[in-house]
C-alpha cells in the first residue's frame, strides 16, 4: 500500500509532463488558428499539469512521513527523529525535491493564471501559456531525467542521515516557499510580455494583466529576502542577516531588478513609451530567477546553502540560452512597433526621476552579479582562487542604495512631464527641512559617521515626501468630499490604491534602511567568564551562572546561564547554547538575543570548559536591528494594501 | 541593502572609484547644461534658496563618498583581522572568519591570536595567511593585475547606463522639440502647463496638482 501511494507519485509526475507538453501544444495550434476552442483544451491541461504535480509532491511528503529510507531523496533529507514540521519542510530541503516543488508552484501560479484570464483573449493568451508551459516542462523534465526524486536504492536503509541542523528552524520551513513563491512569480509577467511580442498586441493590455502577478511576485521575494535574513540572525550566530553570500545574491537580484521594472512599467502605462525598455527589463528579471536557482542548484559556486553538485548546471546553461536568444530575438523582430509614441518632455520630471531609479537599481544589480561571477571568472581565466566579500559589495551597495533611498524622496513629489525649479522647492519645503533638521540634530548629539548620517537625513527626506502624499491627498478629499482628516485618510486607501499602498510600502523601505543604518555602530566584545563572574559591557551587566546539559536521543544541548542586567535592573536570563547533533556528528549554535527598538543584545556560547565551568561569550551590540524586522512586514503590508480587491467590494 | 559598514577598515579606494560613477547623475548645473542641450536657461534663475537647496544636495552625496582614506600598517586588531580573512575550513567556507564557528574556523582564530600575541603587525599577519593559504584567504583580494577588473566592470557598466540615460534623455528631448506642436494624447487629465522658471509658474503647477489630485482621489 505504501509502495503504492508512492508509485503513484511518480507517474503522476510523467502525467503532469504529458499534460504540460500537451497544453504546450494545444496552446500554440489556439494562436496559430486564432481558436477559442484548442486555448480552452490548453487551459484545461494545465490545471491537470497542476493536479499532476501536486500528486507527485504528495507522495514525496507521504514517503517521508511514512519514512521510507529506500527512497534516496527521503533518505538523505530526513530521520527518524526528525519532528513531522520538519518532515514536511524536507521536500524542499534538498535537489531534486527542490525543483519537484518549484514545479508544482510554476504549475499553480500558471492554472490560477488560467482561471483569471479565461475570458481574455485567445491571442495573447495562447502564447503566454506556451512560454509557462516551457518553462514547466523544462522543469519537469530536469526532475525525471535529471534529479529523479522517486529514485530508489536496492536495499532499504534503517534510517535516514537528517537534514542538516542548521535547516532545521521554523524560518527555514517557511523562508523557500516564500523565496521560490517570489523567483517563480516573476515567470508570469515574463510570459505574458512574451505573449505580447508574439501577438502583437503590444499595447497597455498585457502591461495590466502581468501587474497583478509582477506585485505579487516581488512582494514574495521581498519577504522570502527578509526571513532568509532573519533565519541568518537567529541560527547562523555571526551577528548579522546579510552577508552577501552567493544565494543570498541569487534571490536579491532579481527582487532589484523587479523593482525597477514594476516602477518603470507605470510610465510606459501612463505614457506609452519605455515600451523596448520594459521588455528588457522584465527578461533580465526572469533570467536573474533562473540564474539564481542555477547558481543555488548547481553547485557553481559553493557555499553553506548549495548542498548539491551535478550535472544539471549544464541544462539550466542552455535554458537560460535558449530563453535569452528567443526574448531578444522577438523583441528585436519587434522593435518597430515598440517605437515610443510619446517623447519625455524635460529631464526634471517624474519620468526621468524613475529611469535614474532604474539605472541605480540595475547597476546594483548588474554589481551583484559581477561579484557573484567574478571569483569564478578568475578561477577559469588565471587558475587562482580569490574570493569576494562583504567589504566589496559594501562598497558598490551603500551608494546604491543611498541612491535609490533618495530617489525615493524625489520620485512622488516631482510631477510628470515636466517640473520648474521654483515649484519643486515649494513642494519639498517640508522633506529637505526634514532631512537638514535630521542631520542638525544627529550631530548635536555626535552622531558623526558620514553614511548613517546620510541615510537618517534620506529617511526623514523620504518620510516628509510621504506625510506631503498623504497629506495633500487627505486635503484634496476633505476639500472634494467634504470628509474628516481620518476618513479621508482611509478612503485614500480605496480610492488611490496603488499609489497610497505603494507609499505605505516605501515607508517600509526607509524604516528598513533605519535599520541598515544602525549596524555602522555595531560593537562587538568576547571574553571568558568563571561561575559567578560578571562581565560589563555598556551599560549591561552579564553574569554567568553556570552550564546545563540536556541530553536527547539525537542531541546534546549545552546551554550557558547568564543573567542579563541593564543599568543595574535585572533584565532577561540568556541562554546562548550549543547543540551537538551526534548522527550529523556537527555542532551548532543557538544563539541567545535580548531584542529592544532600540539595541539587540546579540550573545554566543563561543566554547566552554565543563570541568573548570567556564564559558567564552562572544557579544555583539546591534542598535536598530528590529526596524529591518518591522519595516519588512511593513513591506508586505503595504503591498497586500496594494493587492486586496478593495474598490470592487466597495461598487457591491 | 547591507549589514556592514566599515568605517576603518576598507575602501581605500572605494570612494574614488565609486565617485566616477556617480558624477554624470549629480545635479551639477554644468552636468545638466551639457547633458540637455537648450536646458541652460532653468539654471539662469539661481536664487539663495535654490542655491541652499543644491548645496545641501551636493554636500549629502560628497559626505558619502569621504569615506575612503589609505591606511598605514597598524598594530593587529583581531576583530578586525578575522572580518578581513575568509574560513579557511573547506567545507563552511564562502564566510569571512569573523561569525565562523566550526573546526577549521576554530583553528585558524587560535593561529591568528598566537600570531598577533607574538607582536606580528596587522599587514605581517595577512601576509602569513596569504602565503599559508593563498589569495583567496583574503575577503577582499589585492586591488591590482587582474582583481581590478572585479571594481572596474561594475563603474563601467554605471557609467554606460549613466551615459546611455543621457544619451536617451537627449534624443527624446530634441525629438521633442521637433515634433512640439503635435498634442500628447495620452495621460489623464489634461496636459501640465508649459512651465517657465519664475515664481508664478511654480504657483501654476502646484495649482495643477492641486487640480488633478482632486480628481484622482474624488468619488465618482
Amino acid at each position: 500500500m505504501r509502495g503504492n501511494m508512492i508509485q503513484l507519485g511518480y507517474y503522476a509526475l510523467w502525467g503532469a509532463l504529458g499534460s504540460a507538453a500537451f497544453a504546450l501544444v494545444f496552446s500554440v495550434l489556439a494562436f496559430r488558428g486564432g481558436r477559442e476552442d484548442l486555448q480552452t483544451s490548453a487551459r484545461h491541461a494545465t490545471w491537470a499539469a497542476a493536479f499532476f504535480t501536486t500528486v507527485a509532491c504528495a507522495g514525496i511528503v507521504y514517503a517521508f512521513l511514512m519514512g521510507d529510507y529506500q527512497m534516496e531523496y527521503v533518505w538523505g533529507n530526513s530521520d527518524r527523529d526528525m519532528p513531522t514540521f520538519y518532515k514536511l519542510g524536507a521536500l524542499w530541503g534538498g535537489q531534486s525535491g527542490s525543483l519537484l516543488f518549484w514545479g508544482w508552484l510554476l504549475s499553480m501560479y500558471t492554472a490560477l493564471v488560467g482561471l483569471r484570464h479565461r475570458k481574455d483573449h485567445v491571442r495573447l493568451m495562447a502564447p503566454t501559456t506556451t512560454t509557462l508551459m516551457s518553462v514547466l516542462v523544462f522543469f519537469l523534465a530536469l526532475v525525471l531525467f535529471g534529479t529523479n526524486p522517486f529514485r530508489r536504492a536496492d536495499f532499504i536503509p534503517p534510517d535516514g542521515v537528517g537534514l542538516n541542523p542548521l535547516l532545521q528552524h521554523p524560518a527555514m520551513v517557511i523562508h523557500p516557499p516564500c523565496l521560490y513563491l517570489g523567483m517563480i512569480g516573476f515567470t508570469v509577467p515574463f510570459a505574458f510580455a512574451v505573449g505580447a511580442l508574439v501577438s502583437g498586441r503590444l499595447d497597455n493590455d498585457w502591461l495590466k494583466k502581468a501587474r497583478l502577478w509582477a506585485v505579487v511576485a516581488w512582494l514574495f521575494l521581498g519577504a522570502g529576502n527578509i526571513l532568509g535574513g532573519w533565519w541568518a540572525y537567529l541560527e547562523l550566530g555571526w551577528g548579522g542577516y546579510w552577508a552577501w553570500d552567493p544565494v543570498e545574491n541569487a534571490s536579491f537580484m532579481p527582487w532589484l531588478a523587479g523593482t525597477a521594472y514594476i516602477h518603470s512599467a507605470m510610465i510606459q502605462e501612463r505614457k506609452q513609451m519605455l515600451k523596448i525598455w520594459n521588455m528588457v527589463l522584465i527578461l533580465s528579471t526572469f533570467v536573474l530567477t533562473v540564474m539564481g536557482t542555477f547558481i543555488t542548484r548547481s553547485g557553481l559556486i559553493s557555499s553553506v546553502h548549495s548542498f548539491a553538485q551535478s550535472n544539471i548546471g549544464y541544462y539550466f546553461a542552455g535554458f537560460l540560452l535558449a530563453s535569452i536568444v528567443v526574448s531578444l530575438g522577438l523583441i528585436i523582430w519587434r522593435r518597430n512597433e515598440l517605437k515610443s509614441q510619446q517623447h519625455l518632455d524635460s529631464y526634471l520630471s517624474r519620468e526621468s526621476a524613475f529611469l535614474f531609479g532604474n539605472l541605480i537599481l540595475l547597476g546594483g544589480a548588474f554589481a551583484v552579479l559581477w561579484g557573484t561571477l567574478f571569483p569564478m571568472f578568475t578561477e577559469a581565466i588565471k587558475g587562482n582562487r580569490i574570493s569576494l566579500g562583504p567589504p566589496f559589495f559594501n562598497q558598490f551597495m551603500i551608494p546604491v542604495g543611498l541612491g535609490i533611498l533618495f530617489l525615493m524622496g524625489v520620485g512622488p513629489l516631482i510631477p510628470w512631464r515636466r517640473a520648474s525649479w521654483s515649484g519643486l522647492s515649494k513642494v519639498f519645503t517640508v522633506p529637505a527641512g526634514l532631512l537638514l533638521a535630521a542631520v542638525a540634530v544627529l550631530l548635536i548629539f555626535g552622531v558623526t559617521h558620514a553614511y548613517a548620517l546620510v541615510t537618517f537625513g534620506f529617511c526623514a527626506f523620504v518620510t516628509g515626501t510621504i506625510f506631503t502624499e498623504f497629506k495633500q491627498g487627505i486635503q484634496a478629499r476633505m476639500r472634494s468630499q467634504g470628509e474628516n482628516p481620518i476618513a479621508a485618510f482611509f478612503r485614500l486607501f480605496t480610492k488611490g490604491q496603488r499609489r497610497y499602498g505603494g507609499y505605505i510600502v516605501h515607508l517600509g523601505v526607509v524604516i528598513i534602511f533605519i535599520g541598515f543604518a544602525g549596524a555602522a555602530f555595531t560593537q562587538e566584545s568576547e571574553t571568558t567568564l568563571g561561575r559567578g563572574e560578571t562581565w560589563h559591557f555598556r551599560n549591561y551587566a552579564l553574569t554567568y551562572r553556570g552550564l546545563a546539559v540536556e541530553q536527547t536521543p539525537s542531541v546534546e544541548r549545552i546551554s550557558a546561564d547568564v543573567l542579563l542586567a541593564k543599568n543595574d535592573h535585572n533584565v532577561a536570563v540568556m541562554k546562548p547554547r550549543k547543540d551537538w547533533y551526534q548522527k550529523n556528528q556537527q555542532l551548532a549554535s543557538e544563539v541567545a538575543i535580548h531584542a529592544t527598538l532600540g539595541a539587540d543584545l546579540y550573545l554566543i556560547l563561543a566554547s566552554f570548559d565543563e570541568k573548570a565551568d567556564r564559558a567564552s561569550l562572544k557579544l555583539y551590540w546591534n542598535p536598530l536591528v528590529s526596524w529591518y524586522w518591522i519595516g519588512g512586514l511593513v513591506m508586505v503590508l503595504g503591498g497586500i494594501l496594494v493587492l486586496l480587491p478593495l474598490r470592487r467590494r466597495q461598487l457591491t | 541593502m547591507t549589514t556592514e559598514f566599515h568605517p576603518t577598515s576598507s575602501p581605500r579606494a572605494a570612494g574614488r572609484d565609486v565617485a566616477t560613477a556617480r558624477v554624470p547623475g549629480q545635479t551639477l548645473p554644468d552636468a545638466g547644461a551639457f547633458l540637455i542641450p537648450g536646458r541652460v536657461g532653468a539654471w539662469r534663475g539661481l536664487t539663495p534658496r535654490r542655491y541652499v537647496w543644491m548645496l545641501s544636495l551636493v554636500l549629502m552625496f560628497a559626505l558619502a563618498l569621504t569615506q575612503s582614506s589609505v591606511r598605514a600598517d597598524q598594530p593587529a586588531d583581531i576583530g578586525q583581522l578575522e572580518k578581513e580573512l575568509m574560513n579557511p575550513c573547506e567545507n563552511c567556507g564562502g564566510k569571512p572568519l569573523a561569525g565562523s564557528y566550526c573546526g577549521g574556523a576554530s583553528a585558524a582564530k587560535e593561529e591568528l591570536r598566537e600570531m598577533a600575541d607574538a607582536g606580528m603587525s596587522h599587514d605581517q599577519i595577512i601576509n602569513a595567511f596569504v602565503a599559508k593559504y593563498g589569495e583567496w584567504i583574503l575577503a577582499v583580494p589585492e586591488r591590482s593585475g587582474f582583481n581590478l577588473f572585479a571594481w572596474i566592470l561594475p563603474v563601467v557598466g554605471m557609467v554606460l547606463g549613466g551615459g546611455g540615460l543621457a544619451l536617451f534623455l537627449k534624443r527624446t528631448n530634441e525629438a521633442r522639440r521637433l515634433s512640439a506642436p503635435v498634442p500628447a494624447p495620452a495621460g489623464p487629465g489634461p496636459t501640465s502647463p508649459e512651465s517657465g522658471t519664475g515664481a508664478a509658474s511654480g504657483a501654476k503647477d502646484m495649482a495643477e496638482l492641486r487640480r488633478r489630485l482632486e480628481c484622482e482621489v474624488r468619488e465618482d
